[in-house]
């Protein structure tokens, strides 16, 4: 006992590093591995608030570019809100509408915090738990689709970038339909990566790619981005499809998320639909 | 004494503000992304206790997870190099400065020996936190081309600030 507690005396340094690098990976693996990340609720009040003060100083440099996007969004959704249609005939009020149900929630929100040049891009958006945003949701820009969120605290959102290694979007070209998956390869913020569509597919280079709701985390015919390069490749029966992206990643600021209120039917309908292929 | 801790202190809290506010938002490429933070642990004099030299490792790397999206790999990365630092200057200097209160940088340890000891020690921090951010081993060589431009940038960022600092103290 005695030599043992020599020992650690006499090392005590390198067990201290040992320590903490346990500490560190445990604290990694978990945040890789599970749903809940303590430590991100735990940090995430008091560095969001100094990236909150650090985004009110530097939000007014790019003002006008922004108030400009926004204003063609606004022009775009005026005329397709209801009081740019002409109404034929007589109006009846019903409170339950079986026609039109509601399937998507906006919920706007600003970013707090992002990167583009790591392997694993995030972002931080100041809408949580608080204002309706769950685990999974997506998140667009006037221009193109930005991530899923990934982490839900109170008042913030860890949202996983395209940007990300772990990020598979579901996506469809435009022209055809056909669908594909959007990974990002770490090389270059502008471009993406389209994988999974068959030869047979007739692509060209300045097709649109667009996202498709069968993920349920988008709605349908959000923009992601234009095909600029086709590689077939040689080993699969496939292309190799790289993307320019709509989304301004490095200048993003006003973003929404998208809450799909059928999505919980959608995962049930799924879900049983695998259980039963099981049990066969 | 005292004013060497609020020295430090203040380098402490003004890296810290200069990598979050500043560097973390330049986007310069994929591959090129400078750590400058941890030149606080470079800058510790060689006597520091290394228990001492451990515990700001992981106060340092706590701070930069704290404002980075992914925890852990600031902390490991930083404390490795808190670890290995030790061996550097065992390795690299006599027994009487090991023991003195000199702060490595280019006026003490001369513009070639500083170089060295920043390369080695930024390298050794960067491969564990680029490998962390990365969480696999896919893609090998363009995480290790990140590690050698991002090493590079941060060596060159550290040695003009500190050639910086050097004129304004001799002023």
């Amino acid at each position: 006992m005695k030599n043992l507690v020599f020992f650690i005396y006499k090392y005590y340094v390198f067990f201290m590093f040992l320590a903490f690098e346990f500490f560190a990976l445990i604290v990694l693996f978990r945040f890789n591995n599970y749903q809940q990340a303590s430590f991100l609720n735990y940090t995430s009040s008091t560095s969001s608030a100094i990236f909150n003060t650090m985004n009110s100083t530097t939000g007014y440099f790019n003002l006008k570019t922004l108030n400009d996007s926004l204003q063609l969004e606004n022009a775009r959704l005026r005329t397709q809100s209801l009081q740019s249609f002409y109404q034929n005939g007589i109006t009846k009020t019903e409170v339950n509408d079986t026609l039109f149900k509601q399937q998507y929630v906006y919920i706007s929100a600003q970013v707090v915090n992002n990167s583009i040049s790591k392997r694993n891009n995030f972002i931080t958006i100041d809408k949580g738990a608080f204002h309706g945003v769950k685990r999974f949701d997506g998140v667009i820009c006037p221009n193109g689709v930005v991530g899923i969120v990934w982490q839900v605290t109170p008042y913030y959102s860890l949202v996983q970038s395209v940007l990300n290694s772990k990020s598979s979007t579901g996506a469809k070209i435009k022209k055809t339909g056909d669908i594909g998956s959007i990974t990002w390869d770490g090389s270059n913020a502008l471009f993406a990566q389209l994988s999974k569509v068959n030869t047979y597919v007739p692509v060209a280079v300045g097709d649109e790619v667009v996202s498709t709701a069968q993920s349920a985390s988008y709605p349908e015919e959000i923009p992601i981005g234009k095909i600029v390069k086709i590689d077939r490749n040689p080993e699969k029966n496939d292309y190799d499809i790289t993307l320019l992206i709509h989304t301004p990643f490095s200048r993003l600021k006003n973003v929404y998320v998208v809450r799909n209120l059928f999505k919980e039917s959608q995962h049930a309908a799924e879900t049983k639909a695998l259980e039963e292929e099981a049990k066969q | 004494m005292i004013l060497d801790t609020l020295n430090y202190l203040l380098r402490f809290v003004l890296l810290v503000f200069f990598q979050i506010a500043i560097i973390n938002n330049i986007d310069l490429s994929t591959y090129v992304n400078p750590y400058i933070y941890i030149a606080f642990i470079l800058s510790l004099p060689y006597n520091t206790k290394p228990w001492v030299v451990l515990v700001l490792s992981l106060l340092i790397g706590m701070t930069m997870d704290s404002f980075s999206s992914l925890p852990g790999p600031h902390i490991a990365a930083t404390v490795l190099m808190g670890y290995s630092r030790r061996f550097y200057i065992m390795f690299s200097t006599n027994k009487d400065d090991q023991n003195a209160p000199i702060k490595p940088s280019v006026s003490t340890k001369g513009p070639i020996g500083f170089l060295i000891y920043a390369l080695v020690l930024v390298f050794i921090h960067h491969f564990m936190l680029f490998f962390l951010e990365a969480f696999s081993f896919n893609q090998f060589f363009s995480t290790l081309a990140r590690i050698f431009f991002s090493t590079l940038f941060t060596v060159l960022l550290i040695v003009l600030g500190q050639l910086l600092f050097y004129k304004i103290a001799k002023k």
